[in-house]
This record gives C-alpha cells, sequence and structure tokens, in this order.
C-alpha cells in the first residue's frame, strides 16, 4: 500500500486471538501445527437441531469491568477475553501512551455485535409486553456496541466506528486502519472483529439449510455446509512500527449478483484478490500461500477456487480454517489475518482440518495436514451476504 | 488541515415535509418539516411497486437516496452505506420468529437481516461491481461515514457515493431504539472538479464542538433523533454561496472539520 509522507512504514504491531481452540498465539499455533479442530457438538445454546459449534469456553468467569458493566455481553465479553490474551491489554494502553489518546482510532468488524443479548431480553418478556427499560440498544445490539466498549475501556479517543458488510466485516476494518493512518489522521489504529454465537445467526443459517449436522469440511468432496464459531481478534496498526509484517495489499469488490450466493465463475472474488496483488505489487507468482475464506459451502468453495485459480494460479498452496475454528462470520477476517500472521511467523502452511478427500473441483495443493515453508507473502479471503468481496495480503 | 480538495457533485435527502415528500437538500433553507406522515413511503424507482413489500422500508429509503446521486457517479465509484440501526425491522421479525419453538426463520428475511443489505440490495440492482462498504458510528454514523468516503476519495482517488439511513422501527423495539421519523440522504464526492460540482470540501479531524444546524427544518428534523440529519448542517453548507465550516461529530474526541468552498 502506499504509504504518505509522515506515515512511513505502516505495520501490525501487536495481535491477539480467542476463539474455540484457546486464548492467544499458543494454542492457536499449536492446533495449525497439529490440524486440531476446536468444534464441538456439546454447546449451550437453545437449539431446535444439532450442530457442531466453535464455542468459547468459560467466558462467564471473566472478570467484566465493574465501571462498565453497561456493556456486559457475549460479544463484549470476547473482545475483553482477546485483551487480556498476550499482553495485548498492556500494548494497548502502552500505544496509547506513545502516541496521545486522540491520535489513536478503533475500527471493529462485526456483523451481529452484541445481538445475543437482545435475543434473549427479547424473548424473556411476556407476549406483547414492551422492551424492559433497562435495555440498551446502545451497549448491545447496536453495530458500534464493541467499538464503543473499546473506546471506553482502553480511552483510545480517535475516531472510532464499525464496519458491518456481514463475513467480510473484519477484513474490510484492516482497510480503514490503514487508510485512518496512511491520511495522517491517526498514527495507531485497534483494529478488529468480533462476533459471539447467537441465535439470529444459527437459525439463519439453517433456513438457508447451509448448517452441516458434522464438523464443517472445507474443501471436501462430501462436505454439505457450516460449521458457525465466535472470535475476538484484535491488531494495533500503527506508523514507524518496528514489526516488518504489514498489510501490503488489499482489494474490496461487490459481486452484485445476488445476497447469498457468489456467481460460479467467482468474478467479485477475483477482482478483490487482483486489486490487492496490484496494491501489494506483487505477481501472482510471489505468493506463497492463500488462507481461504472456504466455508464448506458446496457453491462457495467452488466459486472461491475459481477466483483464486483464475489470478494466482491453480497451484497455489491453499487452506480453509474453518474447519480449526468454525465461520466466525464477521470476526472471520481480522481471526484469519492473524491466522495468517502466525503461519508468517511460525514459517508454516496450515493444514485444512476436515478434509479426507479433496473436491476435483477446488484447488488441487490444499493439504489436510500442515507443513513447514518459507512464506513471505500471504493472501487472506474474506466473502460476505451481500456479494462483499475483500483480499488482503499480509507481508514480512 | 489536508488540503486535498473533495468535490460535492450531487446531495440527496428524502425525508417528510409539509410541501413535499421529498425536499431537496437544496431547499433547506425554506423547507418546512413534518412529522412522519401516516403512509409516508419510500419510493425507488429501480424496485418494482409490486416488489416493494420484500424490501424493508429501510433499504428502499437507502436505495432512493442512492438512485438520487448515481447519476452524478461514474462506474467505477465505490459505495459508502451507514446506519445507526441497519435493518431493525427485519431483525424485530426474526426475533419474533425466535420465540416460537422451531425458531423458523424466512430465508429471505435472514438474508437481508444483515448490516449492509441496503448496500448489497442496491449493488445487484445496478450490478455494481466496485467496493461497498456498510458503517455505523451510532449517534455519529453521518461523521463517520463521510469520513470514510472522504479517505477512499483522496487515498483511492475515485469518486465515492455515500448514502445514510435509518427509520423508525415497530413496536416494541420501538421504545429501545428511539427514533421518530425516516429519513436517507446522499452526497455523492469526487477527486477531481466537473462542471456539476456544486462545492469543494478539505477535512481534517479537530478537537470543536458540532456544528449546531441553521434553518429551522433542520433543527425539527434533529429532534426526531434520526442520525441521518446529523448530515444537515453540511448540507446547508454545501448548498449555500459562501464559503464555510461545517464541524460532524465523530465518536471520541475528535471530530470532523469540513472546510467547505461554494463553487
Amino acid at each position: 500500500m502506499t504509504n504518505t509522507p509522515g506515515a512511513s512504514d505502516i505495520g501490525i504491531s501487536h495481535s491477539t486471538l480467542v476463539s474455540c481452540l484457546g486464548r492467544g498465539r499458543t494454542p492457536h499455533v499449536t492446533a495449525l501445527r497439529d490440524g486440531t479442530s476446536g468444534l464441538r457438538e456439546d454447546h449451550n445454546l437453545d437449539l431446535p437441531f444439532s450442530c457442531f459449534l466453535g464455542e468459547v469456553d468459560d467466558l462467564t468467569a471473566l472478570c467484566f469491568p465493574v465501571e462498565l458493566s453497561a456493556y456486559d455481553n457475549r460479544a463484549n465479553r470476547l473482545a475483553l477475553a482477546a485483551l487480556e490474551s498476550d499482553g495485548f491489554f498492556q500494548a494497548a494502553l502502552a500505544t496509547r501512551e506513545n502516541w496521545g489518546a486522540t491520535r489513536c482510532g478503533i475500527v471493529v468488524g462485526t456483523s451481529t455485535a452484541g445481538v445475543e443479548m437482545l435475543e434473549r431480553v427479547y424473548r424473556a418478556r411476556d407476549d406483547d409486553a414492551p422492551m424492559p427499560e433497562s435495555y440498551s440498544m446502545r451497549h448491545h445490539d447496536s453495530q458500534q456496541a464493541v467499538a464503543a466498549f473499546l473506546q471506553d475501556y482502553l480511552d483510545f479517543q480517535g475516531p472510532s466506528y464499525s464496519i458491518s458488510t456481514a463475513c467480510s466485516s473484519s477484513a474490510k476494518a484492516l482497510v480503514d486502519a490503514y487508510q485512518l493512518i496512511e491520511a495522517g489522521l491517526c498514527d495507531a489504529v485497534l483494529v478488529g472483529g468480533v462476533d459471539s454465537l447467537c441465535l439470529t445467526s444459527l437459525n439463519g443459517f439453517e433456513s438457508l439449510e447451509l448448517i452441516s449436522r458434522s464438523p464443517c469440511k472445507p474443501c471436501d468432496s462430501n462436505r454439505d455446509g457450516l460449521s458457525i464459531g465466535e472470535a475476538a481478534a484484535f491488531l494495533i496498526v500503527e506508523r514507524d512500527s518496528k514489526n516488518s509484517i504489514r498489510v501490503s495489499g488489499f482489494g474490496e469488490s461487490s459481486d452484485g449478483t445476488n445476497m447469498s450466493t457468489p456467481p460460479e465463475d467467482g468474478a467479485g472474488a477475483a477482482a478483490a484478490i487482483r486489486q490487492a496483488l496490484q496494491r501489494a505489487g506483487l505477481t501472482a507468482g510471489e505468493i506463497d500461500y492463500v488462507n481461504l475464506h472456504g466455508t464448506a459451502t458446496i457453491v462457495n468453495d467452488a466459486a472461491e477456487a475459481q477466483a483464486v485459480s483464475s489470478v494466482i494460479g491453480a497451484d497455489v498452496p491453499a487452506s480453509s480454517l474453518k474447519g480449526a475454528i468454525g465461520h466466525t462470520l464477521g470476526a472471520a477476517g481480522a481471526a484469519e489475518a492473524v491466522l495468517s500472521l502466525y503461519a508468517l511467523e511460525e514459517g508454516i502452511i496450515p493444514g485444512n482440518p476436515g478434509l479426507e478427500q479433496l473436491d476435483p473441483k477446488v484447488l488441487p495443493n490444499v493439504a489436510a495436514q500442515c507443513r513447514n515453508a518459507p512464506l513471505k507473502h500471504v493472501v487472506s479471503n474474506s466473502f460476505g451476504f451481500g456479494g462483499s468481496n475483500c483480499a488482503l495480503v499480509f507481508s514480512r | 488541515m489536508n488540503h486535498t480538495q473533495i468535490f460535492v457533485d450531487a446531495v440527496s435527502l428524502i425525508a417528510p415535509s409539509k410541501e413535499n415528500t421529498q425536499p431537496l437538500a437544496k431547499s433547506l433553507a425554506t423547507a418546512s418539516f413534518a412529522t412522519f406522515p401516516e403512509g409516508w413511503k419510500p419510493s425507488p424507482e429501480s424496485i418494482p411497486p409490486r416488489a416493494h413489500r420484500r424490501y424493508s422500508p429501510q433499504t428502499l429509503l437507502a436505495i432512493q437516496a442512492a438512485e438520487d446521486i448515481a447519476p452524478a457517479l461514474p462506474e467505477n465509484a465505490a459505495w459508502v452505506f451507514g446506519s445507526a440501526y441497519g435493518e431493525g425491522e427485519t431483525l424485530q421479525l426474526i426475533l419474533e420468529a425466535l420465540r416460537g419453538p422451531t425458531m423458523a426463520i424466512r430465508p429471505t428475511r435472514f438474508q437481508n437481516s444483515v448490516h449492509n443489505a441496503a448496500s448489497g440490495q442496491w449493488t445487484i440492482a445496478q450490478r455494481i461491481k466496485t467496493a461497498a462498504t456498510s458503517i455505523c458510528g451510532a449517534n455519529h454514523t453521518a461523521g463517520s461515514s463521510l469520513l470514510k468516503a472522504l479517505l477512499q476519495v483522496q487515498l483511492e482517488q475515485r469518486p465515492v457515493g455515500v448514502v445514510l439511513f435509518d427509520a423508525p422501527l415497530p413496536a416494541p423495539l420501538d421504545t429501545s431504539h428511539r427514533l421518530t421519523c425516516p429519513a436517507s440522504a446522499g452526497l455523492a464526492l469526487s477527486n477531481n472538479q466537473s462542471p456539476q460540482s456544486i462545492a469543494s470540501i478539505a477535512f481534517s479531524l479537530v478537537q470543536q464542538a458540532e456544528t449546531a444546524p441553521q434553518s429551522s427544518y433542520a433543527k425539527e428534523a434533529l429532534a426526531t433523533l434520526n442520525p441521518v440529519f446529523s448530515i444537515l448542517p453540511l448540507f446547508e453548507n454545501v448548498t449555500g454561496t459562501a464559503t464555510g465550516k461545517t464541524v460532524l461529530g465523530l465518536n471520541g474526541r475528535m471530530n470532523l472539520n469540513l472546510e467547505v468552498t461554494a463553487l
């Protein structure tokens, strides 16, 4: 990406991730190497069907800040758990100290924010009863609710807003983080994604007949749909970063064809990937690994394979991590950005949990098992309802 | 102050008034506000009337504002949609379904419940292939969405269409999600001046209070609590004849300073 004078070396200084695999770097890197899945059939949701979910454990045991108890919901607990992992909270405070609170912004990608709390309150009402006066949209189901919690908790007083483009939300948030710094409006931005498990998403995908009854199997011949997960992932992007890892390119596009199904040729996704490579100044042959959006639906995986093949080439090493953490929806872009950073730093091409028999209609170089490989440039894809596409290039 | 000049090529406001259901932003000084009249509905032309029932009032409002500014934008324009409440009416229908034992949700209802349903439906209606973003900044959605659009125009050197929209929700969510009047607004922004440009903008962040609206229409509209109307002080400035400054609110201690020059 083009750096403006005075905003050189914009890089990713810190990151954190909480998913069903655990909290922070160590459990995730271990799982990537071992090919472990965190998807489980037993869960705490009141669902009228059975499925495997990527549920994060022990969120209720977290000590939520008393002064901010109005924000207490599952999404914000996920955010808090991520802040408390890998020293991220201390890093955020040090960032604020270094640049000044008004030079530090926040951009959060989320699809449902705290709607899980609204569901509980709504369902608990008697028929035709009004909403309880104590319920606050601002703190719960507003798409800005997580960003507002972070702003109040961390005292980052630069611009703060949320991107909500379904499953591409938090990938697109990273674009905004860079642009706020490039334009000289911020020196650092806390950026990421949060989405919790909720009845709306689960029953919604069930209505589309897209929820698998077994752990999802992206790219597998016998794949039959999604497993939904939850996650919080944050990164601190700042200028003059001493970390060499950065977003080197991004691409955004719209399918303009259908709300929930991509075109078979993956043209919209291909346009986003092509833009990302162009902005990064990279050729297709320089891409070492593609983190697929790879939701494990028949149509989506095949369309993405078409898109990647047409821009980068069919033989590029690739894998989907949805079989490890589930589809974390609005958090997926940021969660898989952090997993891609781990892959870059560790020098590994992650495997594709759930894969047993590779579908000949997807990319041929998707392997079930993790392997060591020196990585320099990684593409991460995120696609969402509304035909919203975003591709990011991470480089070191 | 960032000295990059960004040009406003069109503005649109879709909201009730006593004289007309669609007062043009350019007539704000004389427009007279009416609270949400019974039966008032948005009427976008690119959606056939018989198909309106398949779209939420929020999406119809957004598409109508987008239609107004689209003629001023080229094919490569990106789009930024901003809404504080998003698809609240669709969400309410889903919440009601979740009270039942089967929790059965209509598939089309679910796919239209996402915050970017309006931008998605707009790109589908017009077969738009460029970037479309959907932003929420709570009460500061207008400033946040405009900030994002200005960044895109400046850094990506491309025109951007901005659409703001919000509409009242049905009971029972109306008491916890309060606004009393539907509205949408649009701005066509460009990195190049053209004969259709009506104003130029230079932007920065400042620690100054938001600009208060001047016209009685804007003051009364803001009292309806619809965050869309936060854009009206800018519209008053853009459609005026003099150079002036407008400060729009953002979340945090910095606000969006817009130095406007009429063209």
